[in-house]
């Protein structure tokens, strides 16, 4: 059985304990540093995108084979692509399976190999210094993404003119929580802290304990509101439940014994080499740096980016119904990807844009106008690149969109009319009150 | 490290209470069975002045604060009458002084049932008491301090030990009463016809978290069992520290919720991380040795010997017996609740739905004094008033099918009750005619049923494994 006791110790490790290290040592090791998402590979400026993609490679290379050959998918799940906003598709889950799989066969083969070595302290300092870098470097950038406000943006037109039974629980969730920015904020505070604790050596174990604790909620937000993170967000827990396994015994002691028992160490690699030991302090110090401090940075300037882009698109904020499209004089209507065609597009105050399907779902896309030249640039999920058209509006509530550039030939012109909506809603309009003489629900 | 044994430590007299001083006379037990901690008997002037005024205020507050409290475990009435007595002076001088020196006004001058906890009578009752607790401070320390100067080396280890029972046993009964509440998933219901149909923009923020957490009553039940832990754990010594800050952990993400979501139990949460940060303080510096600087050492548990040892038996029986009544009756009357709700959802009645109120001969008038507009028959038994003005209002309906009456409880409606005759010239109308001895209160309704959609999307998404795109809707 696993003797949590003797992990630190150089001493005899009991068999049971061997083999549980083994394959979590393989097996996380290989999901945390070929995973592709936000790794710690991320935080080597210039060089760490390509890497991580590097590394990554392999694993969904082989994915889409046995998708193709082994189990005879066929059409969007076994494409490879980074359009689908989903960390779940039948490719991640076969990727998953190959992981495992490999890791697996290393842990019998070293089992096999290695019998005379009785206990791995280096390699277990190594284990632990490797998945703690990988937990807080994606706390950050999760955190990040909360405090600059670019993970739940405020709610979209579309979704505010959608009687509540017509969203998604995913869109119940995100637009909850994106109504109140101060909300989202303090979260991804809580995200940075429990990130920068697990960054920093002696507060590593509370760091870790704060990260299950942050991080259970989301599993559980991903479970039960069918958010397509789950594989990823369960790997967080899980990897923060591994570092902090080797301390069960001293927490066990210290919240339940009561029993003076100070927390197990080892949060780097154990040498004695001064040249080792600085270079894993650089590391360290590099790491925080550059997923703190870069991290804010970059999310910063994408938002002001953004706002730069998208201050044109005031006065076409509102919704505009697709009334004609029309590709050499033959009616072409607009599809996206699963063939379902697009009926409205919603520009949202914020910037964004929303496109309306018409089975009722919504898509993510982007716009961009221009006024000088009279051009706008709209991103709608149909084709894999934005696509260019000039800008025409014959009267104030139609805008006629004529493509030019490279997609004269296969894209379609466009007539938009306006839909009139609302001009304010009641549930943007409440700000937080102190004193409430009667709870008002709508 | 992690061979050494208790007793190794222990010879080291390594002590990590909060007494900034060590305690010379102190010797650790060789062995015994309670825990080994010293009992300080200094505290610093700032300690004696901060646990008098924590003292007051939160004791003032967990007793007098007329919710979830302590008393409510009190079974046969009992509890409430002594919750209704240790909150009176507090909401009656409110009551006092909104009228006299706020000159309030309109639906915030009285002391009435509402559903919030945030009140501008609350507001004011918790200022009260925070000038109650600051005289008595004052008093306290005046009377201490001053008059006997011998008596300056001062500690209170015995009224902090009832203090801190008292703060954990009010900490738990509310945990459990809220865990309790979500673990039979009552607390959110299943997201309301009357919202299902709304424009998402015309809802309120606290429409939305409800309706979020309701959705999806396995959520909701893991919710509940988080907080019936915390409670549970609180109660008992050992798992004191560990309950404390499971319990400020989870009280707070509850202030953000009702701060940012504008939900009208402010004050109350808010108190909830107070006290739980209170029970905290005294086991930081052992907390920070464990975290911070890893050097073994143990909570102190808040705990300091009392002088007779029949304060801990009785502290253990305290929490036995709080535990139990807290559980129980309130878990059997939820399950029946829920019971009765699920059974109403498999089988919702003929009238569940919307039905639109066509003409009254005297209008029925909710909460702001706004006519109502529509009434939804819930699925899962309960009732939503909505107002002209689109507010919707929380209530619930008694059907006799034999005498052919409806009683409509309708929060916010001036008045009994009423009580209908209810008549159905065809499936599509009902007419209320008022009966009773209150029927000359209201007026008849005529009432039109209005169609609505047999399933939403939203209920229907289920739980995928694989996604190929987020739906977002």
């Amino acid at each position: 059985m696993l003797d949590l006791t003797s992990v630190t110790d150089s001493a005899r490790w009991t068999l049971g304990t061997r083999l549980a290290f083994r394959f979590a040592f393989c097996y996380f090791m290989t999901y945390a540093l070929c995973s592709g998402i936000y790794t710690v590979w991320e935080t080597i400026p210039w060089a760490g995108g390509y890497i991580e993609g590097c590394l990554a490679w392999p694993f969904l290379q082989a994915a889409q084979l046995l998708s193709l050959h082994v189990f005879h998918l066929h059409g969007i799940g076994t494409a490879l692509g980074d359009n689908s906003n989903s960390g779940d598709t039948i490719l991640n889950w076969i990727t998953i399976g190959v992981m495992l799989a490999l890791a697996l066969v290393a842990t019998l083969l070293w089992s096999a190999l290695d019998r005379r070595r009785t206990s791995y302290p280096t390699l277990f300092g190594w284990f632990r210094f490797v998945l703690r870098l990988t937990l807080g470097v994606s706390m950050l950038s999760y955190g990040l993404d909360k405090v600059f406000l670019s993970q739940m943006p405020p709610p979209s037109l579309a979704v505010l003119n959608e009687p509540v039974g017509s969203t998604s629980p995913m869109m119940l969730l995100w637009t909850t929580i994106g109504l109140n920015p101060g909300y989202q904020i303090i979260c991804g505070m809580a995200e940075v802290i429990a990130g920068l604790l697990i960054l920093y050596r002696r507060t590593a174990l509370l760091g870790a304990i704060v990260t299950a604790f942050v991080i259970s909620n989301v599993v559980l937000y991903d479970a039960f509101f069918d958010v397509p993170v789950k594989i990823y967000a369960t790997h967080l827990l899980l990897m923060a439940l591994v570092v902090v396994t080797p301390d069960v015994r001293s927490l066990y002691a210290y919240f339940w014994l009561h029993q003076p028992t100070p927390p197990t160490d080892p949060w780097v690699p154990p040498t004695t080499r001064r040249g080792t030991r600085t270079a894993i302090l650089i590391v360290e110090i590099a790491v925080v740096a550059m997923a703190l401090g870069y991290g804010s940075y970059s999310e910063a300037r994408d938002r002001l980016k953004f706002k730069s882009e998208t201050r044109n698109t005031a006065t076409f904020t509102g919704q505009w119904h697709i009334e004609s499209a029309r590709l050499a004089g033959k009616p072409t209507p607009l599809r996206t990807f699963d063939g379902l065609t697009i009926t409205d597009l919603y520009i949202s105050p914020s910037g964004g844009l929303n496109v309306r399907a018409s089975n009722g779902t919504l898509l993510d896309g982007d716009v961009r106008f221009n006024p000088a030249v009279h051009t706008v640039k709209l991103d709608m999920g149909l084709v894999d690149h934005p696509i260019l058209y000039t800008l025409q509006q014959p009267d104030a509530s139609h805008l006629a969109l004529t493509p030019i550039g490279t997609d004269t030939q296969t894209a379609s012109a466009l007539t938009l009319v306006r839909i009139p909506l609302p001009t304010h809603y009641p549930l943007l309009d409440r700000g937080p009150r102190l004193v409430i003489n009667r709870m008002v629900l709508r | 490290m992690s061979e050494l044994t208790p007793d190794a430590y222990s010879n080291q007299s390594l002590d990590f209470s909060h007494d900034p001083v060590p305690d010379p006379s102190f010797q650790p037990p060789v062995s015994s069975d309670m825990p080994t901690v010293s009992t300080p008997r200094r505290w610093s002037f700032g300690t004696r002045l901060a646990f008098r005024y924590a003292f007051c205020y939160l004791l003032i507050y967990a007793l007098g604060c007329g919710n979830a409290t302590l008393w409510e475990v009190i079974p046969f009435h009992i509890g409430e009458h002594l919750n209704d007595w240790t909150s009176w002076p507090f909401f009656h001088a409110a009551q006092w002084l909104g009228d006299h020196y706020f000159h309030l006004t309109g639906v915030g001058a009285k002391l009435h049932g509402t559903g919030s906890g945030d009140t501008i009578l609350n507001w004011i009752a918790v200022g009260v008491m925070l000038v109650v607790a600051i005289l008595a401070t004052l008093i306290w320390t005046a009377l201490a301090e001053l008059s006997s100067p011998g008596r300056r080396s001062l500690a209170y280890p015995r009224l902090f030990f009832w203090f801190r029972l008292t703060i954990r046993l009010t900490l738990g009964v509310a945990m459990i009463n809220y865990g309790l509440a979500k673990l039979f998933p009552l607390q959110m219901s299943p997201p309301y016809l009357a919202v299902l149909n709304e424009p998402l923009g015309n809802t309120s923020p606290m429409t939305m978290l409800w309706t979020l957490i309701g959705l999806n009553p396995v959520y909701e039940m893991i919710c509940g069992a988080a907080e019936l832990s915390a409670g549970i754990l609180i109660l008992f010594r050992r798992t004191g520290l560990l309950g404390e800050l499971l319990t400020a952990f989870l009280a707070t993400n509850i202030v953000l919720y009702n701060f940012c979501f504008d939900v009208p139990v402010k004050l109350y949460a808010a108190h909830l991380v107070l006290m739980s940060i209170a029970l905290i303080v005294p086991d930081m510096q052992s907390l920070l040795n464990f975290f911070f600087l890893h050097r073994p050492c143990k909570p102190i548990d808040g705990w300091v010997k009392p002088a007779r040892r029949y304060g801990l038996r009785l502290e253990t029986i305290c929490v036995v017996v709080v535990l139990l009544l807290a559980v129980l009756p309130e878990a059997f009357q939820l399950q029946t609740i829920y019971a009765k709700q699920l059974a109403s959802e498999r089988n919702p009645p003929s009238y569940t739905g919307r039905w639109h109120l066509t003409s009254a001969t005297k209008p029925f008038l909710t909460g702001d004094g706004v006519p109502l507009s529509d009434i939804f028959f819930e699925p899962s038994g309960r009732v939503m008033f909505r107002s002209a003005d689109n507010v919707l209002w929380r209530g619930g309906a008694d059907r006799d099918d034999k005498k052919h009456t409806i009683q409509l409880f309708c929060l916010g409606h001036e008045g009994p009750p009423p009580l209908y005759a209810m008549t159905q010239p065809d499936p599509t109308h009902w007419i209320l005619t008022p009966t009773g001895k209150d029927a000359k209160n209201d007026g008849t309704l005529t009432l039109l049923r209005v169609p609505l959609p047999s399933h939403y999307p939203l209920e229907d998404r289920g739980f995928h494994f694989v996604n190929e795109w987020g739906l977002e809707r």
